[in-house]
């Protein structure tokens, strides 16, 4: 090969091969086909360690005492409230009493209750005080004290006293309960459930999963049917 | 000789010489922002700096979500890597020389494409999965977009597309 050339009678170098692959058309061909092979493996890569897990931590941790709905039921609910959220209370004296006669009597729906107490130290001890009821298999009967005396966030309103008085009135063995909520027994598990929500996206209240697919807020009923009636039928065709 | 990308023979107008420089060079500066962007989001990440963030708080609610992270790298870690990556290439196919000043540019558009694909799905992940928009991601979803055009743009206007070896620049 020449190697000196005049700019004007200039050859490409090399084989025609060469010549064919480096052509521009051809590189262009190459770079397309590149990036899609590369985002294809990227989505891939994220698909397939994204989705489920988040649900799988939240459900290492027991629900025991705080679901409703059989245990076979092709749906399953997580809801994430506070306490002190006034959302969550509408969702529960509403939505929440239409899933239950809907859905939930007829076996199509399991629901857990599940703490996200992140709106002060009420919240937390809240929490601990249902948690504390539980352990007397009075979780939905303390549950629908709590929403029914809720008052305005961090007042007083969910105070230790108050909270002792709300199990005297369910009948539930005051001794038992004073010493569960003094001692913070069940402070640890608030506070990992709370944790393993917004781990797994929750960022406020109501939260919940049907199936892993995420309706957020007090939501009207119409809405949540839509979303469980889809998830029903999903569940009936992996049949 | 060598061949660099200032002495390659195919006859440009000068019209189409000057526009591809103004291309390349606007490809080096949107690249340089979106190494901006993408630097900060990544601090954020290991620093634990509260991330300036609109008053939704959208930008929190994605950056905490699973999906921010690829494999334990922060996905903003992977867009630096992907604007330095554009930027350095860019600074190639302007100032290189040789076979690499070449292909320089067609990396260029290959990066913008993956970029535009990768953050297109990012985006449905933000709509469909985490329910939350975040200003930065959308900033810099732009920005791809942007080099994407521009790249794209650049390998018409220089003639690299055209039937020969891909040579385009004209000799300046």
């Amino acid at each position: 090969m020449p190697k000196r050339r005049t700019k004007k009678s200039r050859k490409p170098a090399g084989s025609p091969l060469l010549r064919r692959l480096t052509r521009g058309p051809t590189v262009l061909a190459v770079a397309v086909v590149g990036a899609i092979a590369g985002f294809v493996v990227l989505v891939a890569v994220s698909v397939m360690t994204t989705g489920d897990d988040k649900i799988e931590r939240i459900q290492d941790i027991s629900a025991e005492g705080r679901s409703r709905g059989s245990d076979t039921a092709p749906v399953t609910i997580i809801t994430f409230g506070d306490f002190q959220c006034p959302m969550c209370k509408r969702f529960a004296e509403t939505t929440g009493n239409q899933i239950e006669a809907e859905y939930i009597a007829n076996d199509l729906v399991r629901l857990e209750y599940r703490n996200m107490a992140f709106l002060g130290a009420e919240s937390v001890w809240a929490a601990e005080a249902a948690q504390c009821a539980t352990d007397q298999d009075k979780f939905w009967e303390y549950h629908d004290k709590l929403f029914e005396k809720q008052a305005a966030e961090n007042s007083g309103a969910l105070s230790g006293d108050r909270l002792k008085r709300f199990a005297g009135e369910l009948g539930l063995n005051q001794e038992a309960f004073d010493e569960c909520l003094d001692s913070h027994r069940h402070q640890q598990l608030v506070l990992d459930e709370t944790e393993a929500g917004q781990e797994a996206g929750v960022t406020s209240t109501p939260w919940a999963f049907v199936n892993g697919e995420t309706v957020k807020g007090a939501q009207p009923f119409a809405d949540f049917q839509r979303v469980i009636d889809e998830q029903l039928e999903e569940a009936a065709k992996a049949q | 000789m060598a061949l660099t990308s200032k002495s390659v023979l195919i006859r440009r107008p000068d019209g189409a010489r000057f526009l591809a420089r103004i291309l390349q060079w606007a490809l080096l500066l949107v690249a340089f922002a979106g190494m901006g962007i993408s630097a900060y989001l990544s601090f954020v990440h290991f620093n634990g700096v509260p991330l300036y963030c609109e008053s939704t708080g959208g930008c929190h609610t994605v950056q905490a979500s699973e999906y921010a992270t690829l494999l334990g790298v922060p996905v903003a870690l992977l867009g630096f890597v992907l604007y330095a990556g554009i930027f350095t290439a860019g600074l190639v196919s302007i100032r290189g020389s040789g076979w690499p000043a070449q292909a320089a540019p067609f990396l260029v558009f290959a990066l913008a494409l993956s970029g535009v694909l990768y953050s297109s799905y990012l985006t449905w992940l933000e709509l469909y999965r985490i329910h939350a928009i975040c200003a930065w991601c959308v900033a810099s979803a732009s920005l791809l977009a942007v080099l994407l055009a521009t790249a794209s743009a650049e390998l018409v206007v220089s003639g690299r597309l055209s039937e020969d070896r891909g040579e385009a620049m004209p000799a300046e």
